[in-house]
């Protein structure tokens, strides 16, 4: 092996093992394990259920949609917050971190008062025949919600450090201001703002507190599958049930993280020295 | 194609980066725009690749004017200094990328643009690298094609900001050449800014010599080290030194010494400031003879030998610079007093606001040579 300039290569390297075996890969271990004990013909009873398949794709459904809604807003807030200079930007900036710090119900239950068909901004929308809470749209309002900070703050820091001199240089070359963006920007910020993509996705996916409220767990409706593990625990004490449905969730996140991961590293291929 | 450029101010908050400049570019000319840092010389690039907007004056370019046309459609190549290449396209998307943006009804067929790319590749001998991407690039070789790039749109005035200011020095004098060449044989009218005296006289026609946002001097790399202007040019570009001397009357004082000027009015001048050159600073054949000069230190630069030097009173040294044949040839024992006298000197009178009100080349005669003033040494006004 290489000799590292910093010494106790070893000893950190063994306890970074240590901490992620024991509170990362222990845990999912366990659930596989616990789910595995149902035995093939026992997983797909848990998993095949018109129920759970309704929640299943609930989830990862909303949570794709909410993810790509995150990204596309959070890419215009984050550039409205590096490129410009307003009143209050730093207010508006402090203020993206709020769905991080804030209690998941809490968020919820804020989400649920606004858009109720009596809340504030739901008795609004009621008239024009839309309702948010208590719907599908109700649940992907929540996602969107604790998504968006992730997307804006992996752009920030790629943003404010991008070069005016590939614009400007595009700018020269005689590109319009639209050619500017599509062509030079937003290729070099499709690798970041996957990155954000899929952090907003993996916490959608993951979302619990704020969606339950919002969402109102109608059956078949508005179910999400985290809400059905903690039913089967809840009222029927189903550990393996609810192991079954988090190793499928862990399954499929694991998957789609890992397409992301590739997606990424095929948007900057370019960065790589062959 | 020529480009008159008068009368130009810019004013960032508190800070003046151009002062009233006016510059003609004659067409097809390579002008270099000289200056240190902070010259204003980046801000005037900028205004004319319209990146920026002048808060007074003209360019016109053939009578038309400039600035009225945004950085699209000037027709203005620009090369950066970090060259700017995207970094998520090829070499030959990159040069393509002035055609392929053009709006369709001016933009050539995939065939003709590819053509193109492969015609200005092959002049910037860059054939087999269409197919990388700027990251597996070497400096010198993103700065060419960075050239390209620029040279796709068929410009009709090139700029170069600091062109080689990111290259280590080898690469950058091999670079010289090539550019000079190149731009002779494609004799489109370029611009190109620097802070390296020697890259601006070694490749330009001609050089404008900026300080503080102001122009200093026009002209040829030759007219600019023999003749400078200002005290700034003389000390940039000839690395002229002060020497404390005074004027008076048609006589300069210099270490007890007096010497004649003629038609030189600068009588009710606030400031008179006289320069001398190292290579004009000689060592004399005779021993004794000549200012007293004590020799602080002593480096061999491959070929000339460069010196600190205390002459006579003065108590900060100047630097002399000779061949390694004369030092040889005329310095005395191991000693470290040495006879020197000066070949030429440049003075300057200026006024209050540091304007040149008279100047004059000096050629003092001195007893080493048989004939103290010859048909040979004019003394110039």
């Amino acid at each position: 092996m290489a000799r590292h300039v910093l010494p106790g290569f070893r000893l950190s390297t063994g306890y970074t093992l240590v901490v992620l075996g024991s509170c990362v890969l222990l845990p999912l271990a366990a659930l596989l394990w616990t789910a595995c004990e149902l035995g093939p013909a026992g997983w797909w009873a848990q998993i095949g259920t018109r129920r759970v398949l309704a929640a299943l794709k609930l989830s990862f459904g909303a949570a794709l949609l909410a993810a790509t809604i995150d990204a596309l807003l959070g890419l215009l807030v984050a550039w409205v917050l590096v490129r410009y200079r307003f009143a209050f930007r730093r207010v508006c900036d402090a203020l993206v971190d709020l769905p991080f710090a804030l209690p998941t119900a809490v968020a919820g239950i804020s989400l649920t008062a606004l858009y109720a068909p009596n809340g504030w901004i739901g008795s609004r929308l009621a008239p024009l025949g839309i309702q948010v809470a208590y719907t599908r749209l109700g649940v992907l309002l929540a996602m969107v919600f604790v998504g968006l900070p992730f997307v804006v703050r992996t752009l920030q820091p790629v943003l404010e450090s991008m070069e005016s001199d590939l614009e400007e240089a595009a700018y020269t070359l005689g590109a319009s201001s639209v050619q500017r963006f599509f062509r030079v920007v937003l290729p070099l910020l499709l690798p970041t703002l996957l990155t954000g993509y899929a952090l907003a996705l993996a916490r959608a996916i993951g979302e619990y507190g704020s969606v339950i409220f919002i969402a109102g767990n109608r059956l078949f409706r508005t179910e999400i599958a985290p809400y059905l593990i903690v039913q089967k625990i809840d009222s029927q004490y189903d550990y393996r049930g609810a192991a079954a449905l988090g190793a499928v969730m862990l399954g499929a996140s694991l998957l789609l993280l890992v397409a992301m991961a590739w997606l990424n590293r095929w948007t900057r291929r370019w960065a790589v020295v062959r | 194609m020529a480009i008159e450029i008068s009368r130009l101010r810019r004013q960032f908050d508190g800070f003046i980066a151009l002062d009233d400049v006016s510059l003609t570019i004659g067409d097809g000319e390579f002008v270099a725009v000289l200056g240190p840092s902070g010259s204003g010389k980046t801000s005037l690039l900028r205004i004319l690749a319209g990146l920026d907007q002048p808060d007074a004056g003209s360019v016109l370019r053939d009578g038309q004017d400039l600035l009225a046309l945004d950085a699209r459609r000037r027709g203005v190549g620009l090369v950066f200094q970090h060259y700017a290449l995207f970094p998520h396209m090829t070499v030959a998307q990159n040069v393509a990328f002035g055609l392929r943006v053009r709006p369709w009804r001016l933009r050539p067929k995939t065939s003709a643009i590819k053509a193109s790319v492969e015609n200005l590749l092959r002049k910037v001998e860059l054939e087999g690298f269409a197919h990388r991407y700027p990251a597996q690039l070497s400096g010198g070789q993103r700065q060419r094609v960075a050239l390209a790039r620029a040279l796709a749109i068929e410009p009709r005035l090139l700029l170069l900001d600091e062109p080689f200011g990111a290259l280590d020095a080898q690469v950058r004098v091999n670079l010289r050449g090539w550019l000079r060449e190149f731009h002779r044989s494609f004799g489109i009218t370029s611009l190109f800014v620097t802070h390296d005296q020697d890259e601006a006289l070694e490749m330009a026609d001609r050089v404008v010599l900026m300080n503080r946002g102001r122009i200093e001097q026009i002209g040829t790399p030759e007219q600019i080290y023999r003749q400078p202007a200002t005290p700034f040019a003389s000390r940039f570009i000839a690395r002229g030194q002060s020497l404390p001397g005074e004027v008076k009357g048609q006589q300069l004082h210099l270490f007890g010494h007096v010497w004649r000027i003629e038609n030189f009015a600068g009588n009710d001048a606030h400031e008179v400031t006289v320069h001398v050159r190292p290579e004009d600073i000689v060592l004399t054949s005779l021993p004794g003879d000549g200012l007293k000069a004590k020799l602080l230190n002593l480096r061999h630069v491959a070929g000339t030998v460069r010196a600190s030097l205390l002459v006579e009173s003065m108590d900060e040294p100047i630097e002399a610079e000779w061949s390694e044949r004369d030092w040889a040839r005329h310095h005395g024992p191991a000693d470290d007093v040495i006879g020197v006298h000066f070949q030429a000197l440049s003075v300057f009178a200026s006024d209050r606001e540091g304007r040149v009100l008279a100047r004059a080349t000096l050629h003092p005669p001195h007893a080493s040579f048989p004939v103290a003033v010859g048909p040979w040494r004019r003394v110039e006004a």
